[in-house]
């Protein structure tokens, strides 16, 4: 592979955001992934190369290493932080329609819950893998999961809580968007759920970490 | 006597059940401010409480889990912090039976330090410091640092405790299992949170939440092979939550919890309470227990 997306995708991985910034001590001084994406674009490598060869892969071990109990939430926030900075040297071309979506994620956090470290996490990853992210925010109530449906009616939502006392919500949430789109694919997550939950309360998908989400999105494209 | 002769006598401490749940069976609704039925709702959480006390809890935690200034500008009661830390203390002293005693809770912001988020170690240390001058000056007997995941976070609020008050306080993360031991969501090692509390001088070091009585005891286990002196609390949620009709139940009764308290017991706590959905119930059992030891 080439050597810069190689760079690129480890400054992705350890959180390098940018030659100035601290973190990770070991890689003082080293180009971060914001002036590596812009280096590999000035190369005349194509942002699509770049976005599955690089960026993707990087995220995806920092988020596989998470899933397996190896890597803790600093990492990844961190991680994100670093995928931001070079996607942002991407999103002209998103725009420009030279590369394309996979689809549209709406994500939130429900109603009566304001966590929103999961769910930016979950948001940031998403976007990372190359999907366009509406992040309706924290303590969502239905009427907007369904409003943000109806302007993108293809779209896969996510559905955030910590508390045992809001995951309640999903349900009335569930109900409501599968009242009018029984078939959009709903994602549901957060520290107390689990699988049985995410059946009895009829949404799509659980996963309990990010990386989850992301395999399953890139199934249900694939 | 003070909290801290309490400990250092070496009988444990019974401490209370949860707050949250209790409140929700009282009629907070979900994205209510908790914090605010200490002004609100004053003899709601008296009662509570008193339930707690009355059910054989040594010590009883205020409802302030969520009164740091940053934790409450996402219902933009902010400038109330000094007044509902204050009047969550008053209300637990005042139900508070002789010889008893009320610990202020502290939980942790919600938000990221520096770099991983944008809150500087400052603002965070500042944001707890109104919550223990608030207490203090109630008259709390110590505090209680609980369900921290951020080493670096709940160094800011001890920071806070020790800069305005000279009373005692207690250290509590919540950890999951991992390939390398427990961790925080944050990745800190029970090793490493032990060492750096016994240097900070915790008066008890613990864990509270989690998923249950049996993964407690795994975790209790853990604490007492990295230090054999630590005085340890422990306070485990009541299972995991599943829905039954409608509703949220937890999986562990109190009869589940008291049937596992020996095991719990032999790893000799010096403090011991219920988290997320136990209720005084729950602390009638592990009073029972104690006592029949």
């Amino acid at each position: 592979m080439n050597e810069l997306l190689e760079k690129l995708s480890l400054a992705v991985e350890s959180g390098k955001i940018s030659k100035l910034s601290p973190y990770p001590p070991a890689m003082k001084g080293l180009d971060g992934a914001d002036e590596l994406c812009q280096q590999a674009l000035e190369a005349g490598i194509k942002p699509e190369v770049i976005l599955n060869d690089a960026l993707i892969p990087g995220m995806g071990r920092i988020g596989k290493k998470f899933s397996d109990g190896k890597a803790f939430v600093p990492e990844m926030l961190i991680a994100a932080k670093a995928m931001s900075a070079a996607l942002k040297h991407i999103k002209p071309f998103f725009t420009s329609g030279e590369v394309k979506r996979k689809g549209v994620f709406v994500i939130g956090t429900v109603m009566g819950d304001l966590h929103d470290i999961g769910k930016n996490l979950v948001a940031m990853m998403i976007e990372g893998s190359g999907w366009e992210v509406v992040d309706l925010g924290v303590d969502v109530k239905p009427e907007k999961f369904l409003e943000a449906i109806n302007q993108h009616p293809d779209c896969v939502i996510g559905l955030s809580a910590l508390l045992t006392t809001t995951m309640v919500n999903m349900e009335v949430i569930v109900k409501q968007i599968r009242a009018q789109y029984p078939d959009n694919k709903i994602l549901v997550g957060g520290a107390p759920l689990s699988h049985d939950f995410c059946k009895k309360i009829g949404a799509t998908f659980y996963s309990s970490d990010p990386q989850g989400a992301v395999e399953f999105l890139e199934r249900s494209v694939a | 006597m003070t909290l801290t002769e309490r400990i250092t006598s070496h009988k444990i401490l019974i401490l209370d059940g949860a707050t949250g749940s209790e409140l929700i069976a009282r009629g907070l609704v979900a994205g209510e401010c908790p914090e605010l039925w200490n002004i609100s709702h004053p003899e709601t959480i008296k009662e509570i409480s008193a339930s707690y006390f009355e059910a054989g809890s040594d010590a009883v935690l205020t409802n302030t889990f969520g009164g740091s200034f940053l934790k409450l500008k996402a219902y933009n009661l902010e400038s109330q912090a000094y007044e509902l830390n204050f009047g969550g203390a008053r209300n637990a002293i005042s139900v508070k039976p002789e010889g008893k005693f009320v610990i202020g809770s502290i939980g942790p912001s919600g938000l990221m330090l520096e770099p991983f988020g944008d809150t500087t170690y400052q603002e965070m240390t500042d944001s707890f410091a109104v919550q223990v001058k608030a207490m203090a000056d109630a008259g709390v007997d110590g505090f209680m640092l609980e369900t921290f995941t951020d080493l670096e976070e709940i160094q800011c609020a001890i920071h806070a405790v020790k800069e305005n008050s000279d009373l005692p306080f207690f250290a509590s993360m919540t950890f999951s299992n991992t390939p390398d031991g427990h961790k925080t969501m944050m990745g800190v090692s029970v090793k490493d949170f032990v060492e750096a509390m016994q240097t900070a001088d915790a008066l008890l070091v613990g864990s509270n939440c989690g998923n249950g009585i049996l993964k407690m005891i795994d975790l209790a286990k853990e604490f007492r092979s990295v230090s054999a002196t630590v005085n340890l609390l422990l306070k485990a949620n009541a299972g995991e939550p599943h829905l039954h009709d409608g509703a949220i139940c937890y999986s562990e009764s109190p009869e589940v919890f008291a049937s596992n308290l020996t095991e719990l017991l032999a790893i000799s706590p010096s403090a011991i309470g219920g988290c997320c959905g136990t209720n005084p119930e729950h602390i009638r059992r592990i009073k029972q227990k104690i006592d029949s030891v």
